[in-house]
């Protein structure tokens, strides 16, 4: 399979007053086509920041200071707001967190999903209509026409995300990034609209951003998953081994953290001190004055994203696997 | 369990409901049922895990419980006095053993009090203390035992992170010493790694302290780690109830089974 | 939303901080007026009529020979007292009215609501005219009559403020420890709602002064002969077109403490407004 996107050494800055703070620093990442990944990290880690740099949506003070987004071997950096325009929508859609800012409360669902085809492909009335129709019951609503000419504040939260969904692949793109479009929802509903999304995924075989801040749901969509931390990728493999076999302390660190199934009433797991400002990073590895397995060079330097299918960013490990 | 089954019984709930009538002059009239006959018991020290998706009723149930919001109709037995029926320095009094922590650390603390001020005013509340001095003693313990850095006493709510915060409202919740504290969503504003410390604490505290928990989340796998029973609640009203455990590899409403099967478990 | 923010907002705010100092300065000659100028404001010296400004009379005299300077400088210590006292007391009513409204809600809200619409429907010189007719020019009528007519705009912003913060939790907090309405009151409400008071009083201010210069005028607001601008205007009428500066100098004193004033409360708006805050604030 050819690599759909490749993101290469992008940083991005958000400018500050004060201060120049590092949001995203020297991300790496390539995405097959038809391959969903994973991008996991707790807020502030810099994750959003990077959904929206893919999708050109940042804005001042937030700027892409480094690097190139290549999207069929197009660098998106490069490209003006009217070319960005032209991706958005028909090559690249997003799926966001609460679809009520997003959806118009007031206008027919309908109305909506036919504007985005419109501004891509110049149709007939009749036929917007028809596929509009189609890409709603697409995702799963039985009643197409009823809901097509309904307006969105009188539908249910599920009901919105799936108009959102059929907004996004309205024009069959083949990228879909969605930021944690599970998160606003009931677990029962979380649990339908994953299996929809991973239903669309597999038919049309569309490459997907998955962005979480929950290991199980990630766990659930994911056939890579990236880590996140401070702005950084601290490790980054394929699903079942990141979750089989974490070799990065933080990500250790996260997923004991998660109340297991079967501990019972025992204390957690809990990594200690808390996220560091981006205004007042460690010199060392960011990691580095949580970590329980530090050694000296840790607090000295950064360390580099090092593997071939496992990458990890840590001395201590990188160093171990060295030596094997 | 048998050991707290036997222990003694620090909240009856009982029939509880609570009814909102909507529909203004011309329309008809529709009644919403948000609680409709929920019925529990509370012993001392355990915790009850209340769980359900949102509209179930269980942020109703805990504010009735509370009575930050009048129920249509039911008992709820503190103690040995019906506190629904209770009023002036009675209901006061009653209070104080019954304390509550929310989900949301920002709206939670006033902005423009002090953590000192903040943590202090139950105290303030029930005069209960003699001199400044003794005030300040039992401000400053609190802080320790949540976890709270006593330097941080003059400085305002906007100066800390999240968990930090949901610290300094456990702080406030349990300075009096209560018997029961009803949590509503403690942990689900925060990040995993944080919420993994607060629940911990809130362990420790229930060791140390012997209170009662009513938990109450959507989330169910920190439910099962914190609760010694559950009760599943669906429309107002509570289709299952029993040991954590049965519920979770035993359950019997067709709900429950529904509700757990669509956790997304990690592999 | 804390002090330190709203002080640097407000340095950044160049007009606001010119009005800042003006304001200072005509505080500073209210309080010292006696030691600023060698004149008693209401000595008539005939012999000194109608003088045009020269270095012994820098604003010049009027008909009674008595120093426009002085007079001015009189006249501020009661526009700026009629200002802020009436607005102190119209913040005061208009406080607790607001957040009674605001806060019970209900019957109180509608019974506190209507009269808010009925305050505010007035044509407000008319009915300032009409009770300062009742009540008889003078100073403390002024305060009174002008800061009972000039609540209902406070109270109507503070009623909705407290709408808006009534369903914090941290009301619901204290509720559940038992406290009082009244400590939610003083101690929740009133501390969120002082940024809003201090701009609305530094807003109602010119008002005040203009209103009391419009009154004076009438000769419903400060009777003769104690100088304030408003009687000092209507006095110097007669005068336009020989004296022009008569009538200049104290118009000129309202129209640049007015100004100041809005500017300044302006700025301060501008400077509390949280709104404005998320807005610049990144991610």
């Amino acid at each position: 399979m050819s690599t759909l996107l490749s993101i290469k050494n992008l940083n991005v800055d958000i400018f500050s007053e004060k201060s120049i703070l590092p949001v995203i620093n020297n991300v790496n990442i390539d995405l097959k086509e038809g391959e969903v990944l994973g991008i996991v990290g707790e807020s502030g880690c810099g994750k959003s920041m990077l959904a929206s740099a893919v999708m050109g949506l940042l804005s001042p003070p937030a700027k892409v200071t480094n690097g190139e987004i290549l999207f069929e071997n197009e660098d998106l950096v490069k490209l003006s707001q009217k070319e960005l325009q032209n991706i958005r929508g028909s090559k690249i859609s997003m799926i966001f967190q609460e679809p009520m800012t997003s959806l118009n409360p007031l206008m027919k669902c309908g109305r909506q999903i036919e504007e985005v085809l419109f501004t891509h492909e110049k149709l007939g009335r009749g036929e917007l209509r028809k596929k509009a129709i189609h890409a709603i019951s697409e995702v799963g609503i039985g009643r197409a026409v009823d809901v097509y000419n309904d307006i969105p504040s009188r539908l249910s939260g599920g009901m919105r995300q799936r108009i959102m969904i059929a907004m996004a692949l309205i024009c069959n793109p083949r990228l879909l990034i969605c930021d944690e479009p599970t998160t606003a929802l009931d677990v029962t509903i979380q649990a339908q609209i994953l299996k929809l999304i991973k239903e669309i995924q597999n038919k049309k075989k569309t490459s997907v951003i998955f962005i979480s801040h929950d290991m199980g749901v990630i766990s659930k969509m994911a056939d890579r998953v990236a880590v996140m931390y401070a702005g950084q990728i601290v490790e980054i493999a394929g699903a079942n081994e990141i979750f089989t076999n974490p070799k990065h302390p933080y990500t250790i660190g996260l997923l004991r953290a998660i109340p297991d199934m079967n501990t019972g009433t025992k204390a957690l797991h809990d990594i200690r001190g808390s996220v560091p400002m981006l205004d007042a990073l460690p010199n060392g590895c960011l990691f580095s004055p949580r970590c329980d397995i530090a050694i000296k060079k840790c607090f000295k330097e950064r360390p580099k994203l090092k593997g071939d299918k496992h990458c990890t960013r840590c001395f201590v490990v990188n160093d171990k696997e060295s030596y094997e | 369990m048998t050991k707290k089954a036997m222990s003694e019984v620090l909240l009856k709930v009982s029939n509880l409901k609570k009814y909102y009538n909507s529909g203004s002059l011309f329309q008809k009239k529709k009644t919403l049922k948000a609680l409709d006959g929920v019925s529990f018991e509370l012993h001392r020290g355990e915790t009850l895990g209340i769980v359900g998706e949102s509209g179930c009723g269980k942020s109703t149930l805990a504010k009735s419980i509370i009575r930050l919001i009048e129920p249509t109709a039911g008992e709820i037995i503190l103690g040995d006095k019906d506190f629904r029926k209770l009023s002036g320095q009675n209901l006061k009094e009653a209070r104080k053993h019954i304390k509550m922590i929310f989900q949301d650390p920002y709206s939670s603390l006033n902005p423009r009090m002090t953590v000192n001020e903040i943590i202090g005013e139950p105290l303030d509340i029930a005069k209960a203390y003699k001199d400044v001095e003794e005030r300040n003693k039992k401000i400053e313990n609190t802080m320790e035992t949540v976890g709270l850095d006593l330097s941080w006493k003059n400085r305002f709510p906007h100066e800390f992170s999240g968990g930090q915060r949901q610290r300094i409202g456990i702080a406030k919740a349990i300075i009096l010493n209560p018997d029961i504290v009803i949590c509503d969503e403690p942990v689900s504003a925060l990040d995993v790694s944080i919420q993994a410390k607060i629940i911990n604490l809130l362990l420790r505290l229930q060791r140390e302290l012997n209170i009662s928990y009513i938990f109450i989340s959507h989330d169910l796998s920190v439910v099962r780690h914190i609760a010694d029973r559950v009760m599943v609640m669906y429309g107002g009203k509570v289709v299952e109830e029993g040991i954590t455990e049965d519920i979770f590899s035993n359950p019997k409403d067709d709900y429950t089974k529904t509700l757990l099967e669509s956790i997304p478990y990690i592999i | 939303m804390y002090h330190s923010d709203i002080l640097k907002n407000m340095a950044k705010n160049k007009i606001a901080i010119l009005s800042a100092m003006i304001l200072i300065c005509l505080v500073i000659i209210c309080i010292f007026a006696p030691f600023l100028t060698p004149y008693d404001p209401n000595k008539q010296a005939l012999n000194d009529r109608l003088l045009a400004p020269s270095m012994t009379h820098l604003w010049g005299t009027d008909q009674y020979g008595r120093d426009i300077l002085t007079r001015c400088i009189y006249g501020c210590r009661i526009s700026l007292s009629v200002g802020i006292i009436s607005q102190l007391i119209a913040t005061f009513i208009g406080y607790f009215l607001g957040v009674a409204a605001g806060y019970f809600g209900e019957i109180v809200d509608d019974i506190i609501s209507f009269i808010i619409q009925v305050f505010s429907s007035f044509p407000f010189l008319l009915f300032a005219m009409a009770l300062m007719y009742a009540l008889g020019a003078g100073k403390v009528n002024l305060y009174l009559s002008l800061g009972f007519l000039s609540w209902a705009a406070t109270a109507r912003l503070i009623r909705s403020k407290v709408m808006e913060i009534k369903n914090q939790e941290y009301i619901q907090a204290c509720k559940i420890d038992g406290g009082s309405n009244l400590r939610i009151i003083l101690k929740h409400l009133l501390p969120n709602c002082i940024p809003m008071l201090i701009v609305s009083i530094t807003l109602g201010i010119p008002n005040a002064i203009l209103s009391e210069a419009s009154l004076s005028y009438l000769g419903l607001g400060i009777p003769v002969p104690t100088a304030s601008w408003g009687n000092m205007i209507a006095e110097s009428q007669q005068f336009i077109r020989s004296n022009t500066y008569y009538s200049l100098f104290p118009g000129l004193c309202i129209i640049v403490t007015v100004m100041a004033f809005n500017m300044f409360g302006d700025g301060l708006r501008d400077a509390l407004d949280p709104k404005l805050h998320s807005q610049k604030g990144g991610l």
